[in-house]
């Protein structure tokens, strides 16, 4: 058989493998979405909203937490056709943090972020008996990111030490270790803030 | 005291909870779905268009290819040669399509195949010295085996003459061995990089041109693409699928 003939048998089975996808993707868009489009609502409407909240907790940038969250959702749905999500809401959260993360290779960036949360406004109107210091703000931006992290995800989206662990792909004993202490350095500004207010 | 802790970490995690929530109130949901479903068609638009791409390359080459075959029984003399696309068994099975300068014109031209009509491939220069892309498909002297010392003229690193040792002249194509390791590792220049678009699985070595650019990028070309190389950091290879 000469070279030629070789190659147009390989490049045949090649053509049949595209071909095949090609079908597949015109085949998911028109059939799956539907199935996915009532768990994406649900998520949207219920885990989204303190999700952008947590991770801007963490990046200082609510529209780049809210970029994260949705590119996040984005591969999720078409994740989810291939059938490798078992959990919607744990597997966003994961790739939502790896985004952040993606973003943040270099140092100067990570620097810029950390100002970012230092530039945060407290919103006004705040009830009385709870008093939002900027000190606690300058105390979160002075964190390491894995620091921050946890206490974006276990303090402000209020997930288990053993969720918090599986977002971040570390071991329990280990948020354990952030979250302790997170909790030092940002108990110092709530006390802070308490004894002058005292 | 164990207590008074046990109560005073209870009362700051209350505190910082309510502090939180405070300082990153909850997100608006309103426009999310649409920007999300927006976002799905953009990435499938992508895949589309890659998957298109790839088709005309290889169903315009197999055309090519048999073209000429049935023109020229005696397929002897190749160079300068042009673009016979179709992957071979010495070639990588991904198409580098994505890496070569024709990339455009391949997306277009799987518009007009899905129109039915077959790319016509511009005609090459009958004069080529030297290897181009510059009409978005190969033209010129076919690549030919590299002088490195391992088998079939890869490069074993070991080597003290360009193109695997050092002393690559910039803008100057070299004959060089493309190991088909799924690393997509290669020695150049004395240096190692790393292919831009390595085999998912390993294939036979294949002979490219390979040239280092005057900015001090690397990428070979040969009949099947173009493929970038970027200078290995050290990062382990990507793992095979095969």
């Amino acid at each position: 058989m000469s070279p030629t003939a070789v190659n147009q048998i390989a490049g045949c089975g090649v053509i049949q493998a595209m071909s095949v996808a090609w079908i597949e993707l015109e085949l998911t868009e028109r059939t799956v979405w539907v199935t996915d489009e009532e768990q994406l609502a649900q998520f949207v409407a219920g885990e989204y909203p303190g999700l952008v909240a947590a991770l801007s907790l963490v990046c200082g940038d609510r529209t780049a937490a809210e970029d994260a969250v949705q590119e996040a959702l984005a591969r999720a749905v078409v994740a989810q056709r291939r059938g490798t999500i078992d959990s919607l809401p744990a597997w966003v959260r994961v790739v939502a943090l790896n985004q952040l993360r993606n973003r943040w290779r270099s140092r100067s960036r990570e620097q810029k972020a950390t100002q970012r949360l230092l530039d945060t406004q407290v919103p006004s109107g705040v009830d009385d008996d709870v008093e939002v210091s900027m000190d606690l703000v300058a105390a979160l931006a002075s964190l390491s990111r894995r620091q921050r992290e946890a206490v974006a995800l276990h303090y402000r989206l209020g997930l288990s030490v053993a969720e918090t662990a599986q977002a971040m792909r570390v071991s329990d004993g280990t948020v354990k270790t952030l979250l302790s202490r997170a909790r030092a350095a940002l108990g110092a500004a709530l006390r802070d803030e308490e004894d002058d207010d005292g | 005291m164990d207590e008074f802790e046990g109560n005073q970490d209870s009362e700051i995690e209350g505190r910082l909870r309510t502090s939180l929530a405070l300082i990153a109130p909850p997100a608006t949901s309103i426009g999310v779905l649409r920007e999300v479903q927006r976002r799905v068609a953009r990435r499938r638009r992508r895949v589309r268009e890659a998957i298109g791409g790839a088709l005309v390359v290889l169903v315009g080459g197999g055309t090519a290819a048999g073209l000429a075959l049935s023109a020229s029984p005696q397929m002897t003399a190749v160079p300068p040669a042009h673009a016979t696309v179709a992957p071979s068994t010495t070639a990588p099975s991904r198409l580098p399509s994505t890496y070569s300068k024709g990339a455009a014109d391949s997306v277009g031209s799987a518009q007009a195949n899905l129109n039915g009509r077959p790319p016509t491939p511009a005609p090459c220069p009958t004069d080529l010295k030297t290897p181009t892309m510059a009409s978005g498909s190969f033209c010129g002297p076919a690549p030919r085996p590299g002088n490195g010392l391992g088998p079939n003229g890869t490069c074993t690193a070991s080597e003290t003459d360009a193109p695997c040792g050092p002393g690559v002249v910039p803008g100057q194509f070299y004959a060089y061995t493309m190991p088909g390791t799924c690393s997509g590792l290669v020695t150049f220049d004395g240096k190692q990089w790393v292919s831009e678009l390595p085999p998912p699985n390993p294939v036979l070595a294949f002979d490219v041109w390979i040239q280092l650019s005057a900015d001090g990028s690397v990428r070979w070309i040969a009949p099947t693409g173009s493929v970038g190389l970027k200078p290995y950091a050290g990062r382990p290879p990507a793992p095979c699928r095969g």
